[in-house]
């Protein structure tokens, strides 16, 4: 029989160790890949905080301003996010269209609102709907990088259209701003540890449930 | 832990996937990164999209493009997309190879917990398949100013993603011999 109570049973997120990290010289470490085995919590939120802090606040350039300027016969017009979505709305590709919304718009809106409700929740809701919150922390892991989309089409515009004066295609400040929202949420995402939704208000492991009071998993 | 082919093991609390039995061995995955070795080196030298217009021809790779971009007043964006869509992936294949061909001589390399963590970090910025996604869309924006057309690299792109997505799937645990069994 194994002391369960006496033993601090971590796996690592790298490499997929796990075992008793009581029994290590470095109990924060992974014996195997060297990864750190937990978070200090406190400080992970303040990151996390301050990150999507920035985000936001990048979030504002990143649609006001121009992500790219298209030169045609000596005229340039400058391109916003929301401008380019309306204008492949317009031509018909209303597929494309709906893609690039959801991808640059509402994905890093709604990231920076789920991961700032799983960042507010650990500290103020410790126990609540644990199995969603997991889950909704995987979902924007798994899409944040979605995001680069329009990032990479005006690389490959530039990259393309240089036809001098005919017609090229010059980036805008809203393109590093527009990056900067991307890789900020991403970090922010990376900071936070999902396993402090299953920690108590003080940081101390919650239980495991016993096996009938579970929901069936689907 | 020994778990059927296709199997999942799932945490029992948050259900996160915690291994799969993976359809593909160590020789299998040796062979698929070799391949993705060779389809990166084709995504990254071959014409991403060819364009013409008023008698001229332009294509673009992707390192002209980001070139491109660096050049025009957007190095910081020119450096991130090297990083996530070059170096990223370029390191996730190199990683691989390096402790799969390790492991197919019977032995581990000596910073091989360094390669992990690499790898994982690699991992988690790789975005192939948006990049792939992106040029698809570019060519569309691009339908209506030019006669535009997709060239090999974005094929390359495209099989690029598919094979380092089955790669990934197979999770860094296994590049572990059997864990070693803690009392």
């Amino acid at each position: 029989m194994i002391d369960s109570a006496a033993m601090r049973i971590k796996g690592c997120a790298c490499c997929g160790w796990n075992g008793d990290a009581g029994a290590l010289d470095d109990p924060v470490r992974c014996p195997r890949c060297g990864h750190a085995l937990e978070h200090p919590r406190r400080i992970g939120l303040q990151r996390t905080w301050a990150l999507l802090a920035a985000s936001l606040v990048c979030l504002i350039p990143a649609n006001l301003m121009s992500m790219m300027s298209t030169v045609k016969t000596l005229r340039a017009t400058p391109h916003t996010l929301i401008g380019g979505i309306v204008e492949l709305w317009n031509d018909g590709a209303w597929g494309l269209a709906i893609l690039v919304f959801v991808a640059s718009i509402v994905v890093p809106l709604v990231k920076i609102g789920a991961l700032a409700l799983l960042a507010w929740s650990v500290d103020h809701a410790p126990g609540w709907r644990q199995l969603e919150r997991s889950r909704l922390y995987r979902l924007i892991e798994a899409v944040g990088h979605w995001s680069m989309l329009d990032v990479y089409v005006v690389v490959l515009l530039v990259g393309m259209v240089r036809f001098g004066n005919v017609a090229s295609a010059i980036p805008g400040p809203g393109l590093l701003a527009f990056a900067a929202v991307v890789v900020l949420t991403m970090m922010a995402t990376h900071q936070f540890d999902p396993r402090w939704i299953w920690q108590d208000a003080d940081g101390r492991q919650q239980q495991p449930l016993p096996r009938a009071d579970r929901p069936a998993s689907a | 832990m020994n778990l059927p082919r296709s199997g999942i093991a799932r945490c029992s609390r948050c259900e996160a996937v915690l291994a799969r039995g993976h359809r593909l061995g160590p020789e299998a995955l040796l062979a698929l990164t070799l391949a993705a070795l060779v389809v990166f080196i084709i995504a990254n030298s071959a014409e991403l999209i060819t364009l013409r217009l008023r008698g001229g021809e332009v294509s673009t790779t992707l390192p002209m493009a980001i070139v491109a971009a660096w050049q025009d007043g957007a190095p910081l964006v020119a450096i991130l997309a090297t990083l996530t869509a070059v170096l990223a992936p370029l390191a996730f294949i190199l990683l691989r190879l390096r402790v799969l061909l390790g492991l197919a001589q019977g032995r581990q390399p000596a910073s091989m917990g360094f390669y992990l963590r690499l790898l994982h970090q690699s991992e988690r910025w790789n975005t192939v398949a948006v990049l792939g996604v992106g040029a698809l869309l570019s060519l569309v924006r691009l339908a209506d100013m030019a006669q535009a057309s997709a060239g090999p690299g974005l094929i390359a792109l495209g099989v690029l993603a598919v094979l380092l997505a089955a790669i990934e799937s197979a999770g860094l645990g296994h590049l572990w011999p059997e864990q070693e069994v803690r009392a």
